[in-house]
């Protein structure tokens, strides 16, 4: 039907702006001295977390194109790419996650979201500068995902009844 | 609705932490470096030591080495992420510039550099 | 359900919360701090290790060090004791360069070689203006005027007659012990001071430290002395000279001749109790030669590294176990 087409585009693009603001958010906040350099909140995956566990794979990833763009926009080539990369990779991950496994929490969940994010950030990274120089980044990234992914997870947990309502709210 | 937190999260929490941590000592055991390499564009194009003072401008990135120590002091890119990377001095350390494609990393090991030279 | 879910929610998140917090106090608290910077005509660095404010710390340090440059010891600021001393002859000082003139005073005393009043000296050979080899009358002019040149304490009016006086010589010792002093004073219990050629440490640990070969570069070293709550400097004659016809001036004078020193010797490190005498003692021994040097430092206890122009290095029986030698092109031998 193609009501039920529009419906979907619209929540798509909600979702699409709620991420773009979130993203801009981001950007405001000053870097904590204890954040590596680089990582971010993650705050701008949360509505592509929800996309993935209750909307199609081409919305999600439209989402995240989307988001990248506005990235590109705002912060350059460089940054569009670790933005389309990590989030290309984190979205597979988690409707993997959503789709077929069972055991993780929303915390699990938001820490993966963040592994596989800043593990395409670093991918993207080594095909810049081509050197196994950035395995230095490793380590300090994986806990640094660990607390993002805490706050992600948890975030999207509160987020998650608004959300669904807002989804029911298009039938 | 889903969990919080699940066994598995938990799990998944301390080996990421784990790996992360021992990732963290294994980096600052290393000794303090002697030379370094600038990398550019996946090539190395110098190699400088770490006792001698230097800056250089390399692809909009500059590259300063002062004291045992190599930082980035300038850089044309929107989001300056080298320049708040701090200074590396150990093996194994590095820096990069993603945008610019600019990596400075420190090499080998060699013990016993000293702390400060008289004279 | 929901009431175990949110429980474990606000657990998690409290241990989460703590754990980023100490990891982050941590990490400052063990903070190893360096600052580096120029004063004397020199680089000056700090390094203060496990402090909270280390950074902080360095920061002052640097200032006590600029302060005693601008305020006490420069030649080019002309508001400071030494230019106001050298220029209008008389000064009144406060406490602390009241004790500092009578200090070096006495300092200067234990040696024939060695003078305050080097102002004059070097103005004649112009070591800071490419050099110039005076005629033998005017150094005897030089020497007549030397000996009336006299530098009188009273409480706290100093009176200089007849000459010129210049700190050079023992000053950046003199800035290390007082950057020093202020990290002690703020219970630093570990940190190294360099200043130009002096190096001032605190520590139980002892601090690898380069001795400079005096045939190579800034940055050579062809020997490594562990140092442990002390200072270190070095005089050598490859820092400021100029040759001329094959003879190499350097800018450390001995004052019974009114000429650069020229003996066997190419560099003296001395390690000592306090900043000022050991950077005192390097200048002193290296204008008074090898005898009447090893014979100085033994009154001031004092411990030193003798490099010989031919590579042939004298050591105090004291540094014997605390030096490694990295270049076999130099002989040591043990002084007894």
């Amino acid at each position: 039907m193609r009501n039920e087409k529009i419906k979907r585009i619209t929540f798509t693009a909600l979702m699409t702006a709620i991420a773009v603001v979130l993203s801009f958010v981001e950007s405001l906040l000053p870097t904590a001295y204890f954040m590596p350099p680089g990582s971010k909140l993650g705050l701008s995956n949360i509505p592509v977390m929800f996309s993935a566990s209750k909307l199609t794979v081409g919305e999600t990833l439209l989402i995240v194109f989307a988001k990248s763009v506005f990235v590109f926009i705002t912060r350059g080539f460089t940054a569009f790419c670790m933005s389309l990369a990590g989030g290309i990779l984190s979205a597979l991950c988690m409707i993997f996650i959503f789709r077929k496994t069972n055991g993780f929490g929303y915390m699990g969940i938001g820490i993966l979201s963040a592994l596989c994010h800043n593990a395409g950030q670093l991918i993207v990274s080594f095909f810049l500068v081509q050197t196994t120089a950035i395995v230095g980044y490793a380590p300090v990234l994986l806990i640094a995902s660990v607390g993002t992914g805490f706050l992600t997870g948890t975030l999207l947990r509160l987020v998650m009844p608004y959300y669904t309502k807002l989804k029911e709210m298009e039938k | 609705m889903k969990k919080l937190i699940t066994k598995k999260d938990l799990i998944l929490l301390f080996v990421v932490l784990l790996a992360g941590i021992v990732g963290i000592v294994f980096m600052n055991s290393a000794d303090e470096g002697k030379s370094a390499e600038i990398i550019v564009d996946g090539k190395t194009t110098e190699i400088i030591s770490l006792d001698e003072a230097y800056e250089k401008q390399i692809n909009g990135v500059v590259i300063c080495c002062e004291k045992g120590e190599i930082y980035i002091k300038e850089s044309n890119c929107p989001d300056k992420v080298c320049m708040r990377s701090g200074r590396i001095s150990k093996s194994g350390e590095s820096i990069i510039c993603a945008p610019n494609r600019v990596a400075v990393k420190i090499n080998g090991k060699k013990g016993n550099l000293p702390d400060a030279i008289t004279g | 359900m929901v009431k175990k879910s949110k429980n474990l929610l606000i657990i998690s998140a409290v241990v989460l919360v703590v754990v980023i917090f100490t990891v982050s106090l941590f990490s400052s608290m063990t903070n190893d701090a360096e600052a580096s910077n120029f004063a004397m005509g020199s680089p000056v660095d700090i390094k203060v290790y496990g402090e909270k404010d280390g950074d902080a710390l360095c920061g002052y340090a640097i200032e006590r060090i600029k302060f005693i440059d601008n305020v006490y010891l420069s030649h080019t600021i002309s508001s400071s004791a030494v230019s106001t001393l050298n220029r209008d002859g008389k000064l009144t000082a406060d406490k602390w360069l009241g004790d500092y003139l009578t200090e070096c005073v006495e300092l200067s005393a234990k040696s024939d070689s060695f003078t305050l009043f080097s102002g004059d000296m070097k103005d004649l050979w112009q070591i800071e203006n490419g050099g110039y080899v005076p005629t033998d009358s005017e150094i005897a002019d030089l020497l007549q005027k030397l000996e009336n040149t006299e530098l009188i304490i009273n409480s706290n009016e100093m009176t200089l007659q007849n000459g010129k006086i210049d700190l050079g010589a023992l000053g950046k010792g003199t800035a290390c012990g007082e950057a020093i002093d202020y990290l002690k004073k703020q219970n630093v219990e570990k940190a190294l001071v360099t200043v130009g050629g002096s190096i001032g440490a605190i520590g139980d640990e002892s601090f690898s430290i380069g001795v400079r070969n005096p045939f190579g570069g800034q940055n050579d070293y062809f020997a490594i002395l562990n140092a442990t709550n002390c200072f270190v400097s070095t005089s050598g004659d490859y820092e400021k000279f100029f040759e001329r016809d094959g003879i190499r001036y350097s800018h450390i004078f001995d004052a019974t001749t009114g000429k650069p020193v020229q003996n066997d010797i190419t560099s003296v490190t001395v390690v000592a109790e306090s900043g000022t005498v050991s950077d005192f003692l390097s200048t002193a021994i290296f204008a008074e030669g090898i005898e009447n040097g090893i014979k100085l430092a033994d009154e001031f206890g004092a411990e030193v590294i003798i490099v010989k122009k031919d590579k042939s290095v004298l050591v105090s029986k004291g540094l014997e176990n605390k030096l490694t030698i990295n270049d076999n092109s130099f002989s040591i031998s043990v002084i007894e």
